[in-house]
This record gives structure tokens, sequence and C-alpha cells, in this order.
């Protein structure tokens, strides 16, 4: 069943709309939600929210991309999840690294006054994106987006797993300094 | 600025770059939607005057692959064997790179193989003492919690389900496991000797000797994988680059990747989720005469393609139910073995019945019949394909009967009466060979890699008198020739070998000419003559 007749049962409030979910993209949110929350039963909850969160978004949501609209949704439960049950501690997912990472893109302390919100964040960050060539932004959105892991990742595009890391650690290089041009470091 | 904060903003990137970056997995198309969309590419542009070919290729489905170095080594005869290098490449049985499937197997074989490294937790669990779950113990392997847990936490990563508990079914248990699993038939040509296992869910795996129409039976094995299981096994073969490929639609629809190479196929197919590889070769089902393999065609692996059924649909089945139906197959009353009541001479090789078979020729040659006709058992010998013939193999005076296999023209044994040695009267005694030359000198041919007993194929040379007066040998692996005249049998070193170049080895055999046809007639007649 294709994207369209699947937004159209959420329309007709048909009851099939989240088993067609399910079947067609039941497999992508479990594994973004595992890569965040490393727990089966956890990520299966998430991905129970999903649908949920999915039933009351659309109507009067029509997402142009079906596939990205779960995918966020499943990636912000299974953050929040995250954050609530302190994984920090448990040591679990690919979050804890890549927050380790993205430190690196951050001034070394918190600044009130240079604090962009999310919009404007959000704006540099489709730039930046913008301004690579693909094969950077894939793998840049392999790891934060999707937080896959390196080997996952290496395997994904058929390049070495220090190939990807040093092509996460030239990206995280420039976004810093983009994010210091544009004063929001 | 926090860390979080790009972590979360990140959450709202624009649509398309986040479909971009796995575009390759959601729009994974089914091997079935990309050999359609080769087809319409191909067909345009050679309307256009250009042609394009597309692959999918084996390598596709590489898991691993490992340079194995055999070190040098001293042969028999005090020569040196030089050091050889072999690749050897796994391959997945279900998902292409970077797929859950692949990347699950991946991991647990790489635990596998670092686990236990002596063997000391294997050995402490033999038989399953510790009370391993038998779907974790039989079907996986895993003979500790330890491994057991890895594996969930695998299966759990990769959103993966593990199989039921193994089902094992034998040669007379053939209709079991079509009944079991609510299948058709596999393949449209006869089959024989079909055994395997399957799984609850499915899955399976069998061997079978099959038959095109007028040509000799061969032997295939047959993998179907339920994609929603994570199935346990792997293919292991040379290497990948030596291997021809192409793609193939049979005349029933299914596109298929084919591969061969030297006398080995190997058909691959997805449907839908689920995967099926049939390998076979171009050699004869469970060849004693050790013909020489015919090299595997195109024609004829597009041929041996279009008779297999690549829509098994197989249906979930329990252990309970199988178990239930095998009471319809009780297995088939062990016959004894042919040579059962014979003895032996083991210097001259000749066998006799100490029983009524060695009384009479007419009494071992029933015996011969008897023993073939009710099943194909003994060696894949068929009363029907026997011929006989009468000749004086050793000029003195009586005429021995030598017996002929018609289908492959492979002698099989001289018959002559004497009396053997510790017998007080003289018997019916036979005596195998497999090749009679001009000289007379009898040929016979010994492949240990058949039965996995070793990597030599031998060929012995005899005089009329059964006298064996030389020996070749041919390393498989090593590809290395040798050659003795100093047999003997009776102690580890009593054969001396010698090296020779594989021109030679040709030589010495070209030189032993088949010895003329005579007038063979079927042993179904010896009877009634």
């Amino acid at each position: 069943m294709d994207d369209a007749e699947i937004i159209s049962l959420y329309f007709q409030r048909s009851e099939t709309a989240i088993s067609q979910t399910a079947t067609k993209y039941g497999k992508y949110c479990y594994q973004i939600a595992y890569h965040i929350l490393s727990s089966r039963e956890d990520s299966e909850e998430s991905v129970n929210d999903t649908y949920l969160a999915a039933w009351n978004a659309m109507p009067p949501r029509r997402p142009n991309a079906l596939s990205a609209f779960l995918g966020k949704l499943t990636r912000y439960i299974s953050l929040d999840r995250w954050k609530n049950r302190s994984a920090l501690k448990r040591g679990g997912g690919q979050v804890a690294l890549s927050l380790d990472e993205l430190e690196e893109c951050v001034a070394g302390g918190s600044d009130p006054e240079k604090e962009a919100d999310r919009k404007e964040l959000l704006r540099y960050l489709n730039r930046f994106l913008d301004s690579l060539p693909e094969i950077q932004r894939k793998v840049f959105v392999c790891r934060y987006w999707y937080l896959e892991s390196i080997p996952e990742i290496a395997a994904r595009f058929g390049i070495s797993e220090s190939k990807v890391t040093a092509m996460l650690h030239r990206l995280r290089q420039k976004l810093r300094k983009r994010l210091e041009m544009e004063g929001l470091l | 600025m926090k860390a979080m904060d790009i972590l979360e903003t990140m959450g709202s990137i624009r649509d398309a770059y986040i479909v971009e970056a796995h575009a390759e997995k959601q729009h994974r198309l089914s091997l079935t939607r990309v050999l359609l969309v080769a087809a319409i590419i191909s067909l345009l542009l050679l309307l256009v005057g250009c042609a394009v070919v597309y692959m999918l290729q084996l390598q596709d489905m590489k898991l691993d692959e490992v340079t194995i170095s055999e070190p040098a080594w001293s042969g028999p005869g005090g020569e040196e064997v030089p050091a050889t290098e072999w690749v050897k490449t796994e391959l997945s049985l279900q998902g292409y790179n970077g797929s859950p499937e692949q990347l699950a197997m991946r991991e647990w074989k790489a635990f596998q193989e670092s686990y236990d490294p002596d063997g000391t937790l294997l050995d402490a669990n033999n038989f399953n003492e510790l009370g391993i779950p038998a779907q974790f113990y039989e079907t996986y392997n895993c003979y500790t919690f330890e491994m057991a847990d890895k594996l969930q936490e695998i299966l759990d990563k990769y959103d993966l389900q593990p199989l039921g508990t193994i089902l094992h079914f034998d040669r007379w248990e053939q209709e079991l496991f079509y009944r079991a699993l609510r299948m058709e038939p596999l393949v449209s040509a006869d089959t024989e000797r079909m055994a395997g296992y399957f799984f609850p869910e499915g899955s399976f795996h069998t061997e079978f000797l099959y038959t095109l129409p007028g040509e000799e039976s061969r032997v295939a094995a047959y993998t179907y994988v339920n994609g929603d299981y994570f199935y346990p096994y792997y293919a292991v073969i040379g290497n990948l680059d030596q291997w021809q490929q192409w793609h193939y639609t049979t005349a029933d629809g299914f596109d298929l990747l084919l591969a061969t190479y030297e006398n080995a196929l190997r058909i691959i197919c997805q449907s839908g989720n689920d995967w099926i590889e049939i390998t076979t070769e171009n050699s004869l089902g469970y060849d004693i005469n050790n013909l020489p393999d015919k090299p595997m065609t195109k024609e004829l692996a597009e041929r041996i393609a279009d008779v297999f059924n690549f829509h098994p649909d197989p249906q979930p089945c329990t252990a309970e139910q199988v178990e239930a139906l095998r009471t319809d197959y009780p297995a088939p009353e062990q016959k004894p073995d042919f040579l059962a009541g014979s003895a032996m001479d083991l210097e001259t090789g000749w066998h006799w019945f100490t029983n009524e078979y060695g009384d009479s020729l007419e009494n071992y040659v029933q015996h011969i019949l008897d023993y073939t006709g009710s099943e194909k058992a003994y060696n894949d010998t068929r009363s029907d394909m026997l011929d006989y013939c009468l000749f004086d193999l050793d000029n003195d005076g009586q005429q021995e009967i030598l017996l002929k296999y018609r289908d492959t023209g492979k002698y099989w044994q001289a018959i002559k009466v004497f009396t053997p040695p510790n017998a007080d009267a003289p018997r019916v005694c036979f005596r195998y060979f497999g090749a009679l030359y001009e000289g007379p000198v009898l040929g016979w041919t010994y492949d240990e890699t058949i039965h996995g007993y070793g990597d030599c194929v031998y060929y012995y040379y005899m005089d009329a008198s059964f006298h064996e007066f030389l020996r070749l040998c041919y390393n498989t692996v090593n590809k290395a020739w040798q050659k003795a005249t100093v047999i003997d049998d009776s102690t580890d070193n009593g054969t001396q070998w010698e090296s020779i170049s594989e021109a030679e080895a040709k030589d010495i055999q070209a030189g032993f000419v088949p010895m003329a046809d005579f007038e063979m007639k079927p042993l179904m007649g010896f009877l009634n003559k």
C-alpha cells in the first residue's frame, strides 16, 4: 500500500490505518527507537506510542513523506523516554556516544546570551546539511538523526569504519565553525 | 547551547534528508522488481543502439572472505609439497549487504568464532546437561546460557525472531516433509532419496537426487528461508570472482540469479522477504565410478532452473503435528549388507560367499539380481543396468564373467570359480574393478573426496591376476600428482611415492587403451540362457 493510501485511512478514521502503518513502517520505526533505547520492550513501547501520535496528528496533518513523519515521531518519543529514564546511567544506545561527539560543536559552557532558539538552530542545521556533498550528508544524518553505530554506517555505505569516524570528525568541526560564524556559539 | 539541543533539533531537519539517508534501504527493490527495471532500461537503450547489462551478484550476499593458507608438507616419499593458499567465501542465505539479517549473521558468526576457543565449555555440556532451551541448543548450537543470551541480544537489536526447534526427516519420510509443510513438490523432475530438515516456521533444507528427462541423476540441495526468522546457517564457496553470474527468468516467470563455476550451479531467488538457494553439479548422483565431472553450461543451468518450484509456500507447523505424522512413515527394515556372509583374501582382493551364494554361479547371480532389484541401495546398482560377458581374463583356459554397468560403461566385477585360500572346495569368487584396458590391464579409481575421507583420488592398475603394478595419486587441494610402482599397503610407508608432473600423469593414463567392447548381454537373462 502506498503512503497516500495509508494517509487516507487515517483521514477516514479507519482502524486498518495502524495495521497498514505497522506493516510498512513498523520495522523502520523500531530500528530508530532501538538505536536510542537499546531495549526491545522500550522500543516496542515507543513504536506503539508513535502509532498513537500519528493517529492523533492525522488529520489535520497530511505529511509529504510519511516515513520521515513517522520517523520523527518515533525519534522524539524515544529521546524523551531516554531522558526520562536516565539512560546515561544505564549506558544504553548510541545517544550517549552521539552527545559526547556533539559536545565538540558547542561552546565550553552554556552562554544564555548566545542561546539561539530551536527555530534558528534548525535553520542553520538545514543550511549546513544543504552545503554538504551527498555522501557526507547521509553519513551525518545516519549518525545524528538515525543514531546508527559507526559499524552500521560503514556497512550501509560500503566504506571503512575509520573513514566514517574521520568523516564525522571533520563534519563536526565544520558544523562548529558554521555555528561560530553564525554567532550561535 | 548544549549537545542535546543539537541532537534534539536534528530531529526536525528536512524530510528529504531523512528519506535520502535511508533511501538504499527503504527503497530496496526486490530482485524481481530490480530485474524488471533493468529489463526495461535494457530494452530502451537497445532501441537507441546501446546495450546495458545489469547484474545483482553473489557479492551482495557476501558475509566474509578468508584466505586459507596450507603450509608446505613432506609427502610420503619425502618429496616437498609446496604451501598453497585458497580463498573461502561465506555467503548469507538471507539478506543483502547492510540488511538486518546480514548484519545479525555477521555479529553472531563473529561471536561464535571467538567464543570458547578451546572447547572447554562445549565439553562441559555435550548432552545439554545445562538444560539450554531446545530451540537455542539444537537450532542455533548454543551450548551455554551466555551464548543463548548473546543470540537473543542480537535478535532484539535487529528485530528478528528465532526459528523453532529443528525437525529432521530421512529419505523414507519425504512425504512427511511435504505434508507437514503443506507444500507442492519442489521439483517437476523425478526425485529420490530426499532428506533434510525443516523448522516449524517453514524454513527448510533438503538434499536429493533429481533426473532430467533422458539424463542421469544429479544431486541438488534446496534451501528455503522464511525471511521473518533468523536462519542459523550460511553457505561457503571458494573464490567468488571465479563464478560466472547472470540473470534468468524461468518459464514460470520467476526471476533468478544463476551462478556457475566449473561443474557447479548456484541458483538464488528472492520472493518477497523469503530466500531460496539451490545448488547442484553436473556430475552423476552418488557416482561410485568416478566419471570426470562435466562443466555446467549456461544452457544446462537454465534447463535445470526451469524444473524447480520457486513458490513452495511452506505453511507453519508444530513439532507435535510432525511427530504425529511420523508414525505413518516407519523406517524401512534394514537390509543386510550385500557382502554379509562373505569372506575376503586381503592379499589378492578376491571375495567369496561362504553360504549358498558361493555354491554356484546361478546362486551368486540370483543374489545380485535380488539385492539390486528390490531397491537402488547397493552402490546405486540396478539389476536392469547390469550386463555381462565371458572373457578369459588371465588366460588360464577358464572364462571369467565380467559385469558392467550399461548406463555408465564402467565395469563392476570379475567372477571366477576357484578354490580360495583356507577353503576346501571351489567357490564362486568375485573381485571389483572399474576399467579394462588392452593387455589386459584392469583399472580401478577410488575418490576419497566423495565421502570426505580425504583430498586424494587414487588410480589403481592391475595385471590379469589382479596384481597391482602401478598406482597414481592426485591431490585435489594442491593439484599435485604422484606415482608408485612399489606398492605395499601392509605398512604405513610400504608404498613408495614419487612426485610427477600433470603431463606425465596424463601420459601414463593415456597409455592404457580401453579394450574393445565384447558382446555384452543383460545379466537379467543369465539365468534364462
